[in-house]
């Protein structure tokens, strides 16, 4: 499932310093979402600019729940 | 986890998983703790949908090998307070100096101190352990200019003063106080978490879950104000607390607090604290305006009432305890 592949990516980043580095200095935003989906897809991980967005919402949300 | 991959990631948020416990960290790179709270630093990195969708989450113990690899500098100072007397302020312009790291109010360390609340069976031992662990990971330089460092505990952490002097025997500390009619009057205008019954377990402030929620709003803000005073007056220590008035800021921090925590400062750092102090502290797109008078005057009978009842005589302590202070310095 899309979802599922963008969280696979995600950790697969978040243990990749190249990647970490690559991702980080992309300050604009539409220029992240392009990058983020290209890396994927690269990778052989399948999600659209809409799971992105899901899964930054379900972020934001979760680092906020967490804190209560 | 190899340390290394936490260089720039700083821990944000302490939560459970399956009952254990477990950190969410965010990547800040170089970027300083500038704003009033630690959290709204946090959420200015949010704004970059990096830090958002790429967070490490690892076991509490990843902090102790973070901590033996790579330790953060050891805390120059510790700012306590009962709230809405000027703590911000104090941050505020220590945070204004580059080569200081000041953390205030950090969730984290928050959510440390009160984890047996979560679980009963986390011993103060462990409490110890977790907040000098966390407390290292929170002092990590991330700029390279950094020398000092310094945090400001929520109000109501003067309850764990205890596991914090245990943790932490020398560093120096200050507890900010203010006249009690005054802060209850900020808080009548705008009521902090704390003083929200059920924001938190009310047998921290010694209180029982079944009146907190029976008795008047300014009752329960009354009763905080008073057990947060009466934890700072019992484990007060002579010699190492220092008891600091909000009628004597800004100046006492320069003239004083900046060589109580060691901090080595110029002109230049004077001039970038006197600047801060034109701000309103929480809201620094604001001047400051002294509204001590006006809550004063805003005081009704029946708040006044209930500050001298329950808060003027541990203020009264705090004011002889502060007198005494003074006579041997």
């Amino acid at each position: 499932m899309p979802e599922d592949d963008l969280e696979r990516f995600c950790q697969l980043v978040l243990h990749d310093p190249a990647l970490l580095k690559l991702l980080r200095e992309t300050p604009d935003t539409n220029a992240f979402f392009d990058l983020i989906m290209r890396l994927g897809a690269e990778r052989g991980y399948h999600f659209t600019g809409g799971d992105v967005e899901a899964a930054l919402q379900a972020g934001r949300r979760s680092w906020i729940q967490r804190g209560s | 986890m190899q340390t290394d991959r936490l260089a720039g990631w700083v821990p944000t948020r302490l939560y459970w998983e399956q009952a254990q416990p477990i950190l969410d960290w965010c990547y800040l790179g170089q970027t300083r703790f500038m704003e009033p709270f630690f959290d709204q630093t946090i959420l200015r990195c949010f704004r970059h949908p990096f830090c958002v969708l790429f967070r490490h989450q690892t076991p509490i113990t990843a902090l102790a090998e973070l901590q033996a690899t790579r330790p953060g500098l050891p805390p120059s100072g510790f700012i306590f307070h009962m709230s809405r007397c000027g703590s911000t302020l104090v941050a505020q312009m220590l945070a204004a100096l580059p080569q200081t790291i000041m953390i205030s109010e950090a969730s984290p360390i928050d959510m440390v101190l009160r984890a047996h609340f979560h679980d009963t069976s986390i011993t103060d031992d462990q409490r110890v352990s977790w907040l000098q662990w966390l407390v290292s990971a929170l002092g990590q330089p991330r700029q390279g200019a950094e020398q000092q460092f310094v945090i400001k505990f929520d109000s109501w952490h003067t309850q764990f003063l205890p596991i914090i002097q245990r943790a932490f025997p020398d560093v120096p500390r200050i507890f900010l106080y203010r006249d009690p009619v005054e802060v209850m009057v900020s808080h009548r205008r705008g009521r902090g978490s704390q003083m929200v019954p059920g924001m938190l377990p009310p047998a921290l402030f010694g209180l029982d879950a079944d009146t907190i929620f029976q008795m008047p709003l300014d009752e329960y803000c009354a009763r905080v104000l008073a057990s947060i005073c009466q934890a700072a007056v019992q484990h007060h220590q002579p010699g190492r607390d220092r008891l600091v008035h909000y009628r004597q800021l800004p100046q006492v921090v320069w003239s004083s607090l900046l060589d109580l925590f060691r901090i080595d400062h110029t002109a230049d750092d004077i001039e970038r604290m006197r600047y801060a102090t034109q701000f309103h502290a929480k809201n620094p797109s604001f001047f400051f305006v002294d509204d001590t008078q006006d809550k004063r005057q805003a005081a009704t009978a029946d708040l006044r009432a209930l500050a001298d009842r329950l808060v003027q005589p541990l203020y009264d302590q705090l004011a002889a305890l502060q007198q005494a202070q003074d006579a041997r310095a």
